[in-house]
């Protein structure tokens, strides 16, 4: 199981604009698997990214929307992309500009793959 | 224990705890000394609960404090607890002046890692008050209760107790 997960998050950090990527536990908010530049921020990255998720998905829902399978943060310096898979989270960290077609392809697949 | 300067202390970590139960997003928050003297609390409005919360506090953190000796662990981080609906996260913190807990209840609203994120940050808050930088003389076991009473008199109304 491990490997599959370090396999997943090796993928999504190759492609070309990815600065990382990040396997979160959902409902702790604790980083599992990840490659990130700097690992220290892992922590901080997974319990952000899954209040963020948490949050969006209660918005999503409270608006009849259906369940929440992904989102997109876009800010000055760089892109995220929280995709949900069963109890954990995949979040990619890309530079700012980067297509996020493929990104958001590989995240989901990863994702529905461990739901 | 710190029967002089309480209603100081009590006043100094007011907005470090508020901070915390903000960006934490939990429920409940203590801070406890080890001899179970309640320093700070926002979320409880019941002085019963308040009390038995933050002698448990104290309790718990003896036992595990010996059980980590028991281990050969110099000591423990923290202790997690997750019920139906809402989960319980006691650490201590050092401050120059003596080592404190810190209790948080939350629910689906917040995680252990959002906990965790603005603990670190909370804990660097307190031990940099100055009311925290001197040594204290510390509790026992004898000043147990009415530590525990001192600590709720200030911060619970009257009525509640």
């Amino acid at each position: 199981m491990s490997d599959r997960l370090t396999d997943a998050v090796g993928r999504l950090s190759r492609i070309p604009g990815v600065l990382g990527a990040l396997l979160v536990d959902a409902e702790a908010g604790l980083p599992v698997v990840g490659e990130l530049p700097d690992d220290s921020v892992a922590p901080a990255a997974a319990a952000l990214a899954a209040s963020a998720y948490r949050r969006t998905g209660r918005a999503v829902g409270g608006a009849n929307l259906g369940r929440l399978a992904s989102f997109r943060l876009e800010a000055a310096s760089g892109q995220v992309l929280i995709a949900g898979g069963g109890g954990l989270l995949v979040v990619v960290i890309a530079e700012p500009g980067t297509p996020l077609g493929l990104v958001q392809f590989e995240a989901r697949q990863v994702a529905e793959a461990l739901s | 224990m710190r029967r002089g300067d309480l209603t100081d202390v009590i006043d100094a970590l007011r907005e470090p705890v508020r901070a915390f139960v903000r960006d934490a997003r939990v429920r409940v928050a203590l801070v406890v000394d080890p001899s179970g003297q309640l320093l700070a609390q926002q979320g409880l409005t019941n002085g019963y609960e308040v009390a038995n919360v933050a002698s448990l506090a104290a309790a718990a953190h003896a036992s595990a404090r010996a059980l980590a000796q028991l281990t050969a662990a110099e000591r423990w981080n923290y202790l997690h607890q997750v019920g139906r609906e809402r989960q319980l996260f006691l650490a201590p913190f050092k401050t120059p002046a003596e080592e404190l807990i810190l209790v948080a209840i939350f629910d689906d609203d917040s995680s252990l890692g959002l906990v965790l994120l603005y603990f670190e940050d909370f804990a660097r808050r307190v031990g940099d008050l100055p009311q925290f930088r001197t040594v204290d003389a510390g509790g026992s076991a004898e000043t147990f209760e009415a530590d525990l009473e001192a600590g709720l008199r200030h911060i619970m109304p009257p009525d509640w107790l």
